[in-house]
């Protein structure tokens, strides 16, 4: 079987998924520009594409975790995976061509919304005395670009590694959202390992895509984590066994180092991040700056023993409510 | 072209679903799987067909493997009616998936099924019966070309005329010498006269593979009465006791020999009588146990 003839028979499944996608973020691009032009918000000298790029960002981000988590929900739930598997091919060539499939169609819709935005307001530039800087312009694309396709990444790995479909889209989306709340508490705990203030340690802020080392870095690193995501993904296509699709999780092998990851992320990301201690500054009624690190150890416990509970809850017996809450062996 | 199925073990939830189960099948045969409720006779099909990942053993065609080598898998079919995607597709979309996957998908063949039986082409198969359903999964799964059909609980559903039919399809494709076609069913009854080989899986391993024209040369079924309630341990031990009824008895000899029959005569029944033997009789046989003797006495 050709990887074209794979291709083809991907495109007719998820094509109307992805043209609808395409769709989507033709009209927001569309959108974005009638309004850049009606509120007058091209300033004077060189513009760049992410100069005003608010709604493009947010729907480009929603949409390409929206795809990346729905394209594997939706084969696990609609069972498609059983005639995949069944194809007289590898594994590992159906998951690339699908990428592949997914990745282009995603980047052809992204490019499509910046090229309709680009449209919209190209002939009105001239008035503003403004004109393209294609000299960062291009340098800023590629950073979001592989942003987004990190995101879509971390989309696919939630509705591949997870076979339910209302548990994939809020444990995902959950996940996603709480990546702000982890960043900010790794960097209050490099700032207290290194005895330096929190905005010190904020180093990701300080790369600057406009030029060629912050370039090289920032696409370094997203390309480092969608790697990382590539990785994984492919190597739970390979080992996924059908009979665990309506698992929550669905490579049981490995239930207990997701439970372990859930309990020490939360742990950090909650305990440790602005969130967390905003959260304890309402319960105690102290500012947080003064609050004893007991207090932040109790909380830390908490937190670990309530993921504790729901994971195994989640993981293992979900008919088993109470003593998943006990230390007793489950499975 | 033999397909081989060698020590195939499989554990679902902790609990060993599949046990080292080997066997062979050849191009011209009809094979049962027969088993109880949940004894694993989907998983294995599953598992021989790569949706499940087994976790030991191999399955080979023509001794290649199918986890090395899965273009191999042009020779097997199993569509699970279970767990499919056709629901919200249209025939002819279900049909063009199966031909980019088969190369010799017989486009004719499905069409003058497809004809024959007034399945509407663009018709989504969610609005089919369960029985047209079933009958499309079959003309499918036939007109693919693949040497080996591996069909679970095909003729649920059917009506009589069409499931005569459609036995008559299979048994045309089987004769033909080139593909083997391996059913999956509880219905023993629609199996009799149909396969010419029952593998039996019990607790997840395959306790029996019955060639049936040499069992029913060998084995006989026995209706035997007795004066008293007493079961001689002759029944138990060279038999299978698969029913009893007051003083009533009826035992499945696997191997009767005059041996036997000099045995039998010596435990003094007061009427002995051979009853015609069917599969249904090797499934009590094979798989009643101590609770059900014990709901049967």
């Amino acid at each position: 079987m050709t990887k074209r003839t794979i291709w083809k028979l991907l495109w007719r499944h998820y094509r109307t998924l992805l043209l609808s996608v395409i769709g989507i973020q033709i009209l927001v691009g569309i959108r974005e520009g009638i309004t850049v032009l009606e509120y007058r918000l091209i300033p004077r000298g060189g513009f760049t594409f992410a100069s005003v790029s608010g709604w493009r960002l947010a729907a480009a981000a929603l949409i390409f975790f929206a795809v990346g988590l729905a394209v594997f929900l939706m084969d696990t739930s609609t069972h498609f995976n059983q005639y995949l598997f069944s194809l007289p091919v590898a594994r590992r060539k159906i998951f690339r061509v699908k990428m592949g499939l997914i990745a282009a169609s995603l980047v052809s819709g992204y490019l499509l919304m910046e090229v309709a935005y680009g449209l919209v307001i190209n002939n009105r530039l001239a008035k503003y005395h403004a004109y393209w800087d294609w000299s960062v312009a291009w340098k800023l694309e590629l950073v979001q670009l592989s942003m987004l396709l990190a995101l879509s990444l971390l989309g696919m790995t939630f509705g591949l590694w997870l076979g339910h479909l209302l548990a994939g889209v809020i444990f995902g989306t959950g996940f996603a959202c709480s990546l702000v709340f982890a960043y900010d508490a790794l960097n209050r705990l490099v700032a207290a390992a290194l005895g330096v203030s929190v905005n010190q340690a904020r180093w990701l802020e300080s790369i600057d895509a406009r030029y060629w080392p912050g370039l090289v870095l920032a696409v370094g690193l997203l390309w480092l984590v969608s790697v990382g995501l590539y990785g994984l993904d492919a190597w739970a296509f390979d080992h996924l066994s059908l009979e665990n699709d309506q698992e929550f999780f669905r490579f049981p092998s490995l239930r207990p180092v997701a439970l372990w990851f859930s309990i020490i992320y939360l742990m950090i990301t909650i305990s440790c991040s602005q969130f967390g201690l905003g959260l304890l500054q309402l319960l105690t009624n102290q500012y947080y700056e003064v609050m004893p690190l007991s207090l932040g150890i109790v909380m830390a416990v908490l937190v670990g023993y309530g993921t504790w509970g729901l994971g195994r809850w989640f993981l293992y017996r979900p008919d088993h409510f109470r003593r998943a809450w006990t230390m007793k062996k489950i499975s | 072209m033999i397909l081989a199925i060698e020590q195939l073990g499989k554990r679902i939830n902790q609990r060993a679903t599949l046990t080292e189960i080997s066997f062979t099948v050849q191009p011209g045969q009809m094979v049962g799987v027969v088993g109880r409720n949940g004894v694993g006779k989907t998983t294995l099909f599953r598992t021989i067909n790569g949706q499940c990942l087994p976790d030991s053993g191999h399955v080979l065609v023509a001794g290649h493997d199918l986890q090395r080598e899965p273009a191999y898998r042009t020779q097997l079919c199993f569509i699970d009616p279970l767990a499919n995607y056709f629901r919200g597709a249209t025939i002819q979309e279900v049909r063009r998936d199966y031909q980019a996957a088969y190369p010799a998908f017989d486009q004719a063949k499905f069409d003058q099924l497809i004809t024959r039986y007034q399945l509407v082409p663009n018709r989504k198969l969610r609005h089919f019966s369960k029985g047209n359903f079933n009958l499309f999964l079959i003309i499918l799964a036939v007109a693919t070309n693949a040497p080996y059909l591996f069909l679970d609980e095909p003729l649920d559903g059917l009506d009589v005329l069409v499931r005569k039919n459609i036995l008559s399809i299979l048994i045309d494709e089987v004769a033909g010498g080139q593909r083997a076609i391996l059913l999956a069913s509880h219905n023993l009854a629609e199996l009799e006269g149909v396969v010419d080989r029952a593998l039996i899986l019990k607790d997840g391993r395959l306790v029996n593979d019955y060639q049936l024209e040499t069992m029913r040369a060998q084995a006989r079924k026995v209706q035997l009465v007795y004066r008293d309630k007493q079961v001689p341990k002759l029944l138990n031990t060279a038999g299978r006791i698969v029913h009893v009824s007051g003083r009533v008895i009826i035992v499945v000899f696997e191997h009767y020999t005059p041996e036997l029959a000099a045995q039998l005569a010596a435990t003094e029944p007061v009427f002995q009588e051979e009853l015609p033997l069917s599969l249904t009789d090797l499934f009590l046989a094979n798989l009643t146990d101590q609770a059900d003797y014990e709901l049967l006495a």
